[in-house]
Formats: C-alpha cells, structure tokens, sequence
C-alpha cells in the first residue's frame, strides 16, 4: 500500500483540539489575523514542498509561497466554505507555480535545475551520520527531482499532488478542476512515465531492497 | 491494445488496493502471466515510496518576518494615499481661505472712505471738524439740506447710494464716470 508523506504533515498540524482550516479561515474573515499566523504557520512548508517540486528553486519557491499567502490575504473574503481551504490554497499555489513556469518558457530558460546558494546550503551533507549515505541520498534526490520536473505540466501536477503531497484522488480533482478518473489515469500515466525515466535508479534500488 | 498494456492502466489502483475484486482478480492473474508487468508494479510501488520519502523541505525562518513585512508594505501606499486626501482638502482650504481674503481686503479697500477722491472731504476729522459750515467742491450750498430737509447721510454715504445705485444699471465702468457734482442739489 502506497503511503503518503504530505498529508501526514496536514493532519499532525490539526490533531488534538487545534481548530481546522475552515475555523481559522472563518476567524481571519471576522478579522482575527491571529488566525491567519496559525495558516501560515500551518501550510508554508507543504506548499514550499509542491510548488519547490514544479520549479526546482528553493528561492523562487519560496517567493511563490509569500505570494499565495499575500493573495489568501487580499482575498480572504472570496473564500466560501464549499471547498476545503487546503483545496483552495493549493489551486492559488499551483496556478502560481503554472504561470512562473510560463514565463520561464518565454524567457526560454531550458535549466531544469538552478541551484541556488541557499538551496546548496541547505543540502549540505550531515558528516556526522555516513557521508556517502548522505551523498547518495543528495544525489538520488536530485536525480528523482530532475525527472519530476522533466515530465508534462498535467502529469508532474498529479503525481507532486499524490504522491509528494498526499492528497486523495478527490481533492485533486478539486484542486486541478479536472474529473476524478482523468486524475487517477494521470497518476497511473506519470507512474509509468516517471518509471522508464528513472529505470536505471530503480533498478539499483530494487536490487538493494531485494 | 493488449492484455499486458490494458493491465498497467491498472498498477496504480492495484497498488493502492482501490481495485474492484474482480479486476484485483484480473490483475494478480495476469502478473503470475507477465514478469515484466511483475517488474513495473514493483518499480512502481518503490518509486512511489521513494518519492514519499524525499527530503522535507522547510521554508526560512524570515519566512514569516518578510511576509509580515510584505503585507505591512503593500497596505502603505493605501494608507499615503488617504494622507494625500486629506492634504490636498488642507491645501484646498487654505487656498480657498487665501482667495476669499484677498477678496475681501480689495473689496474693502475699493469702499468710499477709502477712495483717493474722497480724501480730504468733509468726513475727514483732520481736515474738517464742521462739515456743515464747510461743504464741498467750492460750493456754499449745505449738501446736507435738501428741501428743507436735513439729509444727515455724509456726503461720502450720499455718494456710495448714488453709486450703488448707478452701479447696477453701469456696474464696469467706475474709471469713466464723470465726478458728481453737488452743486444741482438746490436747483
């Protein structure tokens, strides 16, 4: 069974007897900015996740995060309890995260990958664990990242969505405003696609696990 | 489109036990017949693992410092620009108060006791403490008797309702008229 690291991060935050997105979205539209603190506080990381998952810039993505903050802000009050907040957060943060990718298109930057100093910082090994496991992991990683970012827009989507993110077939559905079955047969496809782009990794990986 | 292809539609939903019983049926069958969808739906379930597992990035701690610092900034320009209302009605005001007391001044200025040609007159204490015996322009006639009547405006009041009222019927041309003369007031 395939599980899923985002939504964990999601559903640790609102455990206990911490209000839900709705309440504290509610509490922000009658002005209560606290509440947005505990949004922010709640979602940055996630959405820093899906949206560094489009782009492959750390910097950019953050800026990209700020911005879908900024927006929630300016526009709490065009929030209707008929979606979920996260539904809608993420449709702003993708939509965001679509467009920075058009206009690197038009400025035909064909970098897949720029990385930054920050994002060199952060990725800096810890020598106190094994060095070549970390290596090994930085290196994976990028490789996987690179590959990620290589697939089509519709297919990188759904598949950061499920299985970076977490999220069920319905709410992404919601979130890319596509139907339910074209979004599990995007999943299945980016997969497989994924899957031939990443055979020869996958096969050491499968030799190690085996 | 073969078994094998109509099969992988179905690795995801396989994987994520979301298979109806007998498709799971199907699948399973036909993974005993394939090594190689065997082999996808392995690599598969790895992958997916793996990228569930990669690393969790964490935004920076000015995070929420800049996005303070964002929301404090883009609400300045709304606040300057109320300020700017309120300074341009102070500037208005001040500009109307300006005008209207210029106007004022030249309006008062233009009054008749004022007026160079009523310097000297009979009103003034300086030159004339008894208008009555002391009339002007030369003639003895009492400007303030008419009729028998005892006209107790001044001369200069006489004047200003004579002009006041020749005004409204030649309201420009002030420069132009002729001075009165008091001396017709006994004939």
């Amino acid at each position: 069974m395939i599980k899923t690291q985002g939504q964990s991060v999601l559903d640790r935050a609102q455990q206990g007897n911490q209000p839900t997105d709705e309440e504290l979205i509610a509490r922000f539209q009658n002005g209560d900015a606290y509440a947005f603190d505990l949004l922010v506080h709640r979602y940055k990381d996630p959405l820093l996740n899906f949206i560094y998952r489009f782009l492959s810039d750390l910097v950019e993505s953050e800026d990209i995060v700020q911005e879908t903050f900024y927006r929630v802000y300016k526009n709490k009050h065009y929030y209707k309890e008929v979606a979920k907040f996260s539904t809608w957060i993420y449709t702003i943060a993708g939509n965001l995260a679509k467009t920075e990718l058009r206009r690197r298109k038009r400025r035909k930057v064909f970098s897949i990958h720029k990385e930054t100093a920050a994002e060199k910082e952060l990725e800096l090994p810890d020598l106190k664990s094994d060095p070549e496991k970390e290596v090994n992991t930085i290196v994976t990683e990028k490789i996987i990242q690179k590959a990620i970012t290589s697939l089509p827009q519709k297919f990188r989507q759904v598949i950061v969505l499920r299985d970076i993110q977490g999220f069920s077939y319905e709410e992404i559905s919601s979130i890319i405003k596509v139907p339910l079955g074209t979004v599990k047969s995007r999943v299945n496809r980016a997969r497989l696609k994924l899957q031939a782009d990443l055979s020869f990794l996958l096969e050491d990986l499968e030799s190690v696990s085996s | 489109m073969g078994d094998s292809d109509r099969m992988k539609n179905y690795i995801s939903d396989y994987l994520e036990n979301s298979l109806d019983p007998s498709t799971h049926k199907e699948f399973e069958d036909a993974l005993k017949r394939s090594p190689e969808l065997r082999s996808m739906s392995d690599r598969m379930a790895i992958l997916s693992t793996r990228l569930n597992n990669l690393k969790y990035r964490k935004c920076s701690d000015e995070f929420s410092l800049k996005l303070r610092k964002r929301i404090h900034t883009s609400s300045e320009p709304l606040i300057s620009r109320q300020n700017m209302v309120r300074y341009s009605f102070a500037a208005s005001f001040v500009i109307i108060l300006v005008i209207a007391t210029f106007t004022i001044t030249n309006l008062s200025s233009e009054s008749p006791d004022t007026t160079p040609a009523l310097q000297g007159s009979s009103e003034s204490p300086v030159n004339n403490t008894n208008p009555v015996s002391s009339p002007v322009s030369g003639n003895d006639a009492n400007t303030f008797v008419n009729d028998g009547e005892v006209n107790i405006n001044t001369k200069s009041n006489q004047r200003a309702i004579s002009d006041s009222t020749s005004s409204k019927t030649q309201p420009e041309k002030k420069k132009d008229k002729p001075p009165i003369k008091y001396v017709d007031q006994k004939e």
